[in-house]
């Protein structure tokens, strides 16, 4: 197996030099974008007919890849619907929690609305964050995520009431 | 969200070629707008106004640019056309330019690949430029000399190189098979009309 390409520092650079690009000469940052949507567009067209070609047993077995997982969400092409990756997500999520109960009560193409219930106990820090995080890593379409039963932390500012005396 | 779904936008985002921007700032340009000649490279760059502005003084932006000006003038005394018959050009039409790295003349032609390039002999240039005072005045660069066979026979014309690329695009685009060049007839001929225009002739 070849070695993963580190991801995070190729798309990096990528953002990196368009904005070189853009400082100096505006024009060809617009053409140098446009490059990519071709570059893109045909590599994604090339994926999409090999997953046709393979089946969908083979396109799952690719999905079970992290990298190739990525680019089939990237293209629009995992072969797993966006509700069964997010309740998968969800359910591994609540794994690692312990006591809390996490369901997806409704998705949309843009918004997942999640109830959160369990223990009596007050959330874990940053559960927020961290349900955001496992849907909108399985899911790039979601862009509003709703999330229920998580208690308002107190309010920063506590009212002065006038006259208050010991 | 993961780092490679950033490049999401590049898929969703239809390229930004219809908002046409100037290639010298990116700001907003008219339909109908000003060129700029970027010298070294021999392009011609959409330019808003501003930047037109700031490149319409030779040597300005240390030589590299020059804004291609509007003149248009018509030679008087190319009916005759015995002169420009030595150019022997085919199609009928050629761009006379000079080139102010090389301090060459070259002439072009419209072909259906875009414009052709050709080294035209110094001494027929001479001969030429010797017949007539103004072809003196001609901006390297920036100004051609059109010379064409039209419906009144062969005219010489000075005028922005811009409009040159212009009528090359206009014959290009029609340019099919044999019958090409005769097709090219009506789009020159609407051309010289439009220069007409221009100067109120």
């Amino acid at each position: 197996v070849p070695e993963s390409p580190d991801v995070d520092a190729a798309v990096q650079q990528i953002e990196n030099l368009l904005e070189e690009l853009g400082k100096t000469d505006p024009g060809s940052r617009r053409r140098a974008e446009e490059l990519i949507h071709l570059l893109m567009e045909l590599y994604g067209a090339g994926l999409a007919r090999a997953l046709e070609m393979l089946g969908p047993e083979a396109a799952q077995q690719l999905a079970g890849d992290k990298l190739l997982a990525s680019l089939l969400l990237l293209h629009g092409l995992h072969p797993v619907d966006a509700r069964t990756r997010v309740t998968e997500a969800l359910q591994r999520l609540e794994r690692k929690l312990e006591g809390y109960r996490l369901q997806l009560e409704e998705i949309s193409e843009e918004v997942a609305r999640v109830r959160v219930s369990g223990k009596d106990r007050a959330p874990a820090p940053g559960l927020a964050g961290l349900i955001e995080r496992a849907i909108t890593d399985c899911a790039p379409d979601i862009t509003a995520i709703e999330i229920e039963g998580i208690p308002q932390p107190a309010p920063a500012l506590v009212q002065i009431t006038s006259g208050a005396a010991r | 969200m993961q780092t490679l779904f950033r490049l999401r936008r590049f898929l969703d985002a239809p390229p930004a070629r219809k908002a046409a921007g100037c290639e010298l700032c990116d700001a907003e340009v008219p339909e109908a707008h000003s060129h700029v000649v970027d010298i070294e490279h021999r392009r011609l760059l959409c330019a808003c106004r501003p930047c037109y502005l700031l490149f319409t003084r030779s040597g300005a932006g240390g030589g590299k640019y020059r804004s291609v000006p509007e003149r248009v003038m018509k030679l008087e005394d190319g009916s005759s056309g015995a002169r420009w018959e030595a150019l022997d050009i085919p199609v009928g039409v050629a761009f006379l330019l000079r080139q102010s790295d090389t301090g060459r003349m070259i002439a072009f032609y419209p072909s259906p690949a875009g414009a052709m390039e050709s080294l035209l002999p110094l001494d027929t240039w001479e001969e030429i430029a010797a017949a007539d005072p103004l072809l003196t005045t001609l901006e390297p660069d920036i100004e051609a000399l059109l010379v064409c066979r039209g419906e009144l026979g062969i005219e010489a014309w000075i005028v922005p190189v811009d409009a040159c690329y212009e009528l090359v695009g206009r014959i290009r685009h029609q340019w099919t098979g044999f019958a090409g060049a005769r097709d090219a007839r009506g789009h020159i001929d609407a051309f010289l009309a439009g220069l007409r225009e221009r100067i109120g002739a």
